[in-house]
């Protein structure tokens, strides 16, 4: 008797856990554990979602069932920063998992083979595409507003275009700010500052930062960090990467401004709550 | 029965050393009370066979090792295509020159099954990454023996030949990526692509955390399509069959033609066939009321799967799987006998589950250099719930396609299965229960 009602008791835990486990609760950051890429989710106040960037292939899906409740089949928007497969091979599946509210993307001028799929399977899907820069901002069902910083034109104006021109840099101001900075490279990060030295569509602070482009030593410059002063920093970067990301000087300039970090290569999946007592 | 079993026995002695064959006729005739020279005779001719299937086999192998450049060579993809993150797998059968070369080619190129194509590109001997591993060896498994790299492939239009065992292929391709694509749109992941693996056997979408968790706990078998598996569906059938049949033998045949057609939408892989062969095998005993001893249930599909293809005894799942049946169906029961006269009770799974970890450790240690017994408490906890998560998977795939203002129910019961098997499953790979050097 006794043996049974431990059988079931643990049967119910075990249900009430694959039911109730997950981390996508309202006002949560989610930073996906996808190895070398990115993948980020944030859902507001009142559940509405942003996926921000797809990881390399297959295990962002894997990543996100298990972050996202049961029940839920749907994403409002997802964002493609740029066409880089470690970005973009995951929304392939999720496009053909899940059902998407939009496509937020910059004109990539030369796509390569995954993003001509994934802008077929948006058109299959009937997955409304809209071409972001800066200016762009919405209110979200919650009350999270929305900045697109950068980059100036959805369109790279040179041509042929540097590895990560034109990548959105995305503030989400909800109950704290957040900055979302895919693979910002130095000279779309330098131009940024010139613009936020003058614009108050830059909040003067930010509370969680994604470290751009996996850690890089190029970018998240002192001069970046200083005038947003994060006050923790999340960084997207593989087990063992072959690019050895993050870098040394970038987790450097972290130490040097007191700015604590965390990694999914040795946290795995990252889970913030945006409670302003975080701020 | 007997006479069965010492063809069987010789057709594998013969095809894995001539020496052994020639070990196993004493032996028959020596361990045989009546009919000996009949049995010896049976046994020879086992042998015959296996010697000279593997002898024939050798020389096909031989004859089909080409490398060079092909222009414009007509070819037909006679597999379907292996899918994988950030690549394709192409099998390309040619005639001119009379090969099979697997190619690597972007992972959304539409090619499948039954495709005529123009190749252009280099075949190489295929090479492996590390020295653990022979790929050539590995791939001649499957016919195949060489390798292209993105080799320009051009579909023809107007295709040499069609045959209806291409048209069959191509449809059940079609119907097995129908399923799999019904099970992405009902559940999240990983639990869609490991109810994939449970019911057709298909891991290349699972993720590689949950491979790692399925290997640290030695329950790796269940996703691939296995006697269990085969069984499960068989029993599923019958009882389906009898209730709408009322015909003990309409619901035998009824029952072999969803097996095997079953077989077919696996892909009819190497492990679908042994297992669907044993299953046929015991469906067959059943009906025909013959006893059937334990280790002729084994050798006949074990010798007839190697008469189809004699390089599958060098294929680690199948003597992994083998060495498994063994266990649960020669040590388990001799076990079960030993502890009930020591009036020590434990359940049948626990005992056919340790039998099978006795049987396969050898070759896991052989081949991997490493021993993990996890695998005894995690599978006892597991395979419980294997028969629950089948019946559950395969309603919901039939259930979601006819009526689908059902589907957030069944995506919620048939997710709480799958994620409370996988949930122990990687508790259990925290159990330090592993040995070895690697």
């Amino acid at each position: 008797m006794g043996r049974k009602i431990a059988i079931w008791t643990s049967l119910v835990g075990l249900a009430l856990w694959s039911l109730f486990g997950y981390r996508a609760h309202p006002n949560t950051l989610v930073m996906l554990d996808v190895g070398q890429g990115l993948s980020v989710l944030f859902t507001d106040p009142a559940g509405w979602q942003l996926l921000y960037d797809g990881g390399p292939g297959g295990i962002t899906t894997a990543a996100l069932g298990r972050t996202l409740p049961i029940w839920d089949t749907a994403i409002d928007v997802v964002v493609l920063s740029h066409p880089h497969v470690d970005h973009s091979a995951g929304l392939i599946a999720v496009l053909q998992r899940y059902q998407i509210g939009e496509l937020w993307l910059t004109a990539p001028t030369n796509p390569d083979q995954t993003t001509q799929e994934l802008l077929r399977l948006a058109k299959d899907r009937q997955i409304p595409l809209r071409l972001i820069s800066r200016g762009t901002t919405i209110i979200t069902p919650g009350g999270a507003q929305l900045a697109i910083l950068s980059p100036k034109s959805p369109y790279d104006p040179h041509p042929p275009p540097r590895a990560h021109a034109a990548t959105p840099v995305i503030v989400i101001k909800s109950a704290t700010t957040v900055m979302l900075t895919g693979d910002l490279d130095a000279e779309d990060e330098n131009e940024l500052l010139g613009f936020c030295s003058v614009s108050v569509l830059c909040p003067a602070k930010v509370a969680v930062l994604q470290v751009a482009h996996h850690g890089s030593k190029y970018v998240t410059s002192a001069a970046f960090l200083a005038r947003f002063l994060p006050k923790i920093a999340l960084i997207s970067a593989g087990v063992d990467n072959r690019y050895h990301h993050p870098h040394p000087d970038t987790l450097e300039r972290l130490s040097n401004q007191q700015i604590p970090y965390s990694r999914t290569d040795y946290s795995g999946t990252i889970t913030r709550q945006l409670t302003p007592s975080k701020q | 029965m007997g006479l069965l079993h010492w063809f069987g026995g010789g057709i594998l002695a013969g095809s894995l050393w001539s020496w052994a064959g020639a070990g196993l006729l004493p032996i028959a005739y020596l361990t045989t009370r009546r009919r000996r020279n009949l049995t010896a005779l049976v046994c020879g001719l086992g042998i015959g066979l296996g010697l000279w299937r593997s002898h024939h086999f050798n020389l096909l192998l031989q004859s089909q090792r080409w490398t060079g450049k092909l222009s414009d060579a007509v070819g037909l993809v006679c597999a379907p295509a292996d899918r994988r993150d950030g690549y394709t797998f192409l099998t390309i059968c040619f005639c001119d020159p009379p090969t099979t070369v697997r190619a690597k080619i972007d992972p959304y190129a539409d090619f499948e099954i039954g495709d005529y194509v123009a190749v252009s590109g280099s075949v190489a001997a295929p090479t492996s990454q590390n020295n653990d591993f022979d790929y050539a060896r590995y791939l001649e498994r499957y016919l195949v023996f060489g390798t292209m790299k993105q080799p320009h492939i051009v579909p023809l239009t107007d295709p040499p030949h069609s045959n209806i065992k291409l048209r069959l292929w191509r449809t059940l391709t079609a119907t097995r990526h129908r399923i799999e694509n019904q099970l992405n749109r009902l559940l999240p992941e990983p639990e869609a692509s490991f109810l994939a693996g449970l019911l057709l056997g298909s891991r290349r979408l699972i993720p590689p955390d949950v491979l790692a968790d399925l290997q640290k706990t030695g329950t790796t078998h269940i996703i691939a399509v296995s006697g269990a598996n085969v069984v499960i569906i068989a029993s599923f059938v019958l009882i389906a069959a009898r209730y709408i049949t009322f015909n003990t033998r309409a619901a035998w045949w009824l029952s072999l033609i969803i097996i095997w057609c079953f077989v077919a939408l696996t892909g009819i892989s190497a492990a679908a066939v042994r297992g669907a062969t044993v299953a046929t095998f015991s469906l067959w005993a059943k009906h025909a009321r013959r006893h059937v001893p334990a280790t002729t249930a084994l050798i006949i599909p074990a010798a007839v799967s190697v008469v189809i293809n004699p390089a599958i005894l060098h294929d680690l799942s199948w003597q992994l799987s083998y060495a498994a049946f063994f266990g649960i169906i020669v040590i388990a029961p001799w076990l079960h006998n030993r502890l009930a006269k020591k009036t020590l009770k434990l359940p049948s799974i626990m005992i056919e589950t340790f039998a099978a970890t006795l049987t396969t450790t050898p070759i896991s240690w052989w081949s991997f250099g490493t021993v993990s017994l996890s695998g005894l408490l995690v599978n006892p906890l597991v395979l419980g719930l294997v028969p629950l998560a089948t019946g559950v998977g395969a309603l919901s795939v039939v259930a979601s396609s006819l009526i689908p203002v059902f589907n957030p129910l069944l995506r919620l019961v048939t997710t709480v299965v799958l994620r409370s098997m996988l949930t122990i499953i990687h508790l259990g790979s925290f159990i330090p229960l592993s040995w070895g050097e690697k």
